[in-house]
């Protein structure tokens, strides 16, 4: 049973001193999804607990790392939105040695980088059954990048809504860029 | 009976997975290839004979339901069953490949079991339908494959 389209993204007009006009966020409700589905991917296929946050933590509580893993997926229909999740590497690291059975430094960046693609796709989909469940919108095609010197401070200005996951290897930050 | 097994999908990751997984499941494996998408499952499809697929949907160059019909218009192929393994949930996109002929269907992210249970059935009801044309009696697949063990 899915949630009905048009109660699914909620707006919001930005105070003055950020740029003008507004920038559509994921309702609460849609979150609550994001939540579960994040939860039932790592759960059950990584034994790794993560948990959505209700507010981004206070930024001294940050300690992000040199590396992330930037892995995006968008999905297109009657709702539209890009989410681009930045992975600790160390998070990275220990799910993609698990599934391969290959220690750290025996993994190649393009398998890292390739587990994540898919963790985010398997987010995203399970996400998209669970809002879309007559499958109105359908999923893209993940990508993934290793960055560096990443700060959702910055990058959430410009590209759009940050929602931290909590996890046993720091803070799993996602950008959501919904229309 | 061994069984030969195509495992498609443009992970890497999935694919170890899904291997590992497969070679858990109490299944009698003859050989396990794998394939990055569907373009490249048919090329394996012309070298070598799989008794089941197990596919992604999502694949660049060619997805899972392309393939799938590319296999069911091919005389020699088409009875090899294809199970999608896809983080797609919807039930109109179950609706859509069961009715192109989708063996069976399994939503990741997905316990090892339920991987086990449905390739468990295909094969049987695969492999109960060559023993029948053959003239042999029926037989379980599940039972020869866990009396082994």
């Amino acid at each position: 049973m899915g949630l009905p389209l048009s109660r699914q993204v909620a707006r919001k007009t930005f105070s003055p001193g950020l740029p003008m006009g507004e920038m559509v966020v994921l309702s609460d409700e849609l979150k609550k999804e994001l939540n579960v589905a994040a939860m039932e991917v790592f759960g059950s296929m990584y034994f790794t607990p993560v948990e959505l946050l209700a507010e981004v933590p206070a930024r001294d509580s940050w300690r992000l790392e040199e590396s992330y893993i930037k892995s995006v997926i968008g999905y297109d229909g009657p709702l539209r939105a890009t989410l681009a999740f930045y992975f600790p590497k160390t998070l990275g690291l220990s799910i993609a040695s698990g599934f391969l059975g290959a220690e750290g430094e025996d993994l190649s960046q393009q398998q890292l980088l390739d587990t994540m693609r898919e963790s985010a796709n398997m987010i995203v989909g399970n996400f998209l059954g669970r809002i879309d469940p007559g499958g109105d919108c359908s999923l893209g095609i993940p990508s993934a990048e290793l960055v560096h010197g990443f700060s959702p401070a910055e990058v959430g200005v410009q590209e759009g809504e940050v929602l931290a996951f909590v996890s046993d290897f720091g803070f799993l930050w996602v950008i959501v860029n919904a229309q | 009976m061994a069984f030969n097994i195509l495992v498609v999908d443009d992970s890497e990751t999935m694919r170890a997975v899904i291997k590992k997984t497969v070679a858990m499941s109490g299944v009698q494996i003859g050989e396990i290839r794998e394939a990055g998408n569907g373009k490249e499952a048919l090329l394996v499809l012309e070298d070598a004979w799989m008794d089941v697929v197990l596919s992604d949907i999502n694949m660049p160059e060619m997805g899972g339901v392309e393939f799938l019909r590319e296999v069911k218009q091919d005389e020699v192929l088409r009875n090899i069953p294809v199970i999608f393994v896809t983080t797609e949930s919807s039930q109109a996109r179950i609706d859509e490949v069961t009715s192109l002929g989708a063996a069976g269907y399994i939503k990741k992210p997905f316990m090892p079991e339920k991987i086990r249970t449905i390739l468990l059935d295909v094969l049987n009801k695969a492999y109960a339908s060559r023993m029948a044309e053959e003239g042999h009696g029926l037989a379980s697949v599940a039972a020869s494959s866990e009396e082994d063990f």
